[in-house]
């Protein structure tokens, strides 16, 4: 056979699958050699053919499937401790099997979610099955961070009569890329209504549930503004930032802001 | 008259003939035997008929024919036994080209299909190591379908393994679970490796041999039969006994004195 180190006739594949393009020859049982000329040849049945010499395709093969192009299949995997963006100690999920291959269990931070794994770490998953504390799912963290950064722009009309409603907060958070259901919104006990100017760029504070999950409420700020109005640059930066209902003064201030903004253009003309 | 003939092959390998061979325990022997079942196929899948191997071709005259079963032929790479492949090997062949010229001229192209092998690391629980070692895609499928690198290692059949570093590992991994070496310092994994581990385990006798070439075998038998009846020459042995026995008049000597004075 040909030696491994010619290069030209190397074909770099991981496993393959092969078919023999034409099965291998046998021997019939009663055939022993077909020179044999006598009456042998003349009871034999008509399948049993003399052999022919025929070129030899033995070691001739057929491709049938390569696994080098196959996806990794996703793996379910046990954490075993706190990582960030995916679960807590003790959870079972489902992740890329790259991701679980090269990352997670080489680093001993989740193992296999098999039937032995489950029976070993019952204690660790009874912890985090129990755990008070534990958010309800790989986002939720991400989410009620995302959440409490937030500026939602409340656009309303200047013309009509208007009272800020659920779906009014729903709207404002579809414009950002944020899909709220109503349900999840809890508005302030005293009600808004407009239109009013001096309502314009004022904050109020509203409050999202994440997964119906009562521990997870956040606080988020809301900034009214009239559609007729002229919406300034940077308007979400810019200062001093107060609430439509004063008893909420207290709560926006600690709220997270950005860094203040001013315009010098602006405060040029004022002063002339 | 030829004797050889007439007399039945009882062994069917050469090595179970040889008598210096059969004084090795009997476990190691048992493991040899095991080195020679045929392995699963990882290139082609086996053929089968009606009949295990045969085809039922007339249904009225019950006539059988039998169906031949060749796996494709396969080449051994270089560093096989120093990496782990799961089976993988290098099929060597023919391809036929692609116009119909040639083929109907019966050409056919000689060609060799080499796996793609890489390095990466895995993590063992036995030992508490990360080990960098050679291998397929295919064989990283196997390992994460045994549910880990212990797991491959220790349960997948002797037969199967195919590689003789992947055989040292297993010898060092059933010592380390005889011994229960593991984690000296952390007690939790302690008790998570011995109940995982607990159906592997064997003693650290039969441990011991598991992966073990001829000449090391052999190696090993003399250093444990040296250890048994260790040959001690005659000199040394009739020199201690006339020393013992010299001590002995010394002490009876010295008696008869102590009892004289008094």
């Amino acid at each position: 056979m040909l030696p491994i180190r010619s290069c030209s006739l190397i074909f770099r594949r991981n496993i393959w699958k092969f078919k023999r393009y034409q099965p291998p020859l046998v021997a019939p049982e009663n055939l022993e050699s077909p020179y044999i000329v006598g009456p042998y040849i003349r009871d034999r049945l008509p399948e049993q053919t003399i052999f022919e010499p025929r070129v030899r395709y033995d070691d001739v093969y057929e491709f049938v499937k390569q696994t080098d192009d196959d996806p990794v299949p996703p793996m379910k995997v046990l954490l075993l401790e706190n990582v960030p963006n995916l679960g807590v100690a003790g959870e079972i999920l489902e992740v890329p099997g790259e991701i679980a291959r090269y990352k997670l269990i080489p680093s001993q931070q989740a193992t296999y979610a098999s039937d032995l794994n489950i029976k070993l770490y019952s204690d660790l998953i009874q912890k985090c099955l129990n755990n008070p504390d534990a958010p309800s799912s790989r986002l939720s963290i991400v989410t009620t961070e995302k959440l409490k950064s937030q500026f939602i722009l409340v656009t309303m009309s200047s013309d009509t009569s208007w009272t800020i409603e659920p779906w009014h907060i729903r709207v404002a958070c579809r414009r950002i890329g944020l899909v709220v259901p109503e349900y999840a919104i809890k508005l302030p006990d005293k009600p808004i209504s407009g239109p009013n100017l001096d309502y314009e760029m004022k904050d109020f504070v509203i409050q999202i549930t994440v997964n119906k999950n009562p521990r997870e409420t956040v606080n988020v700020r809301c900034v009214v503004h009239h559609v007729k109005e002229k919406l300034l640059t940077e308007w979400h930066r810019r200062v001093p930032r107060t609430a439509i209902i004063p008893e909420q003064q207290t709560l926006l201030d600690s709220m997270p802001k950005f860094e203040p903004y001013y315009d010098d253009d602006e405060d040029k003309a004022t002063f002339e | 008259m030829n004797l050889i003939k007439l007399s039945k092959n009882i062994y069917p390998f050469g090595w179970m003939r040889n008598p210096y061979f059969r004084r090795l325990p009997e476990h190691y022997l048992k493991y040899r035997l095991e080195l020679t079942k045929p392995p699963v196929r990882a290139h082609d899948d086996p053929t089968t008929g009606d009949l295990l191997d045969y085809k039922l071709v007339d249904a009225k005259t019950l006539r059988i024919e039998r169906v031949p079963d060749l796996p494709v032929g396969t080449r051994e790479l270089g560093n096989s036994n120093e990496a782990i492949f799961a089976g993988e090997n290098a099929v060597t062949g023919f391809d036929l080209p692609k116009r119909q010229l040639y083929r109907d001229k019966h050409v056919r192209n000689a060609k060799v299909w080499v796996p793609n092998v890489f390095r990466t690391t895995v993590y063992s629980e036995v030992l508490d190591t990360y080990l960098s070692i050679l291998c397929t895609k295919h064989a990283l499928n196997k390992i994460h379908e045994a549910h880990g690198f212990d797991n491959y290692i220790l349960r997948t059949p002797i037969q199967d393994l195919q590689s003789r570093l992947a055989l040292k590992l297993r010898r060092k991994m059933l010592i380390a679970l005889a011994k229960e070496s593991y984690h000296p310092n952390n007690p939790e994994k302690y008790e998570i490796v011995k109940n995982k581990y607990q159906d592997c385990k064997i003693p650290l006798e039969e441990a011991e041999w598991i992966g073990l070439s001829w000449t090391q075998a052999i190696e090993k038998m003399h250093e444990t039969e040296l250890e048994k009846h260790e040959p001690i020459p005659l000199k040394v042995k009739l020199g201690k006994d006339l020393l013992n026995k010299m001590e002995g008049w010394k002490k009876e000597k010295e008696e008869k004195r102590d009892s004289q004075n008094i």
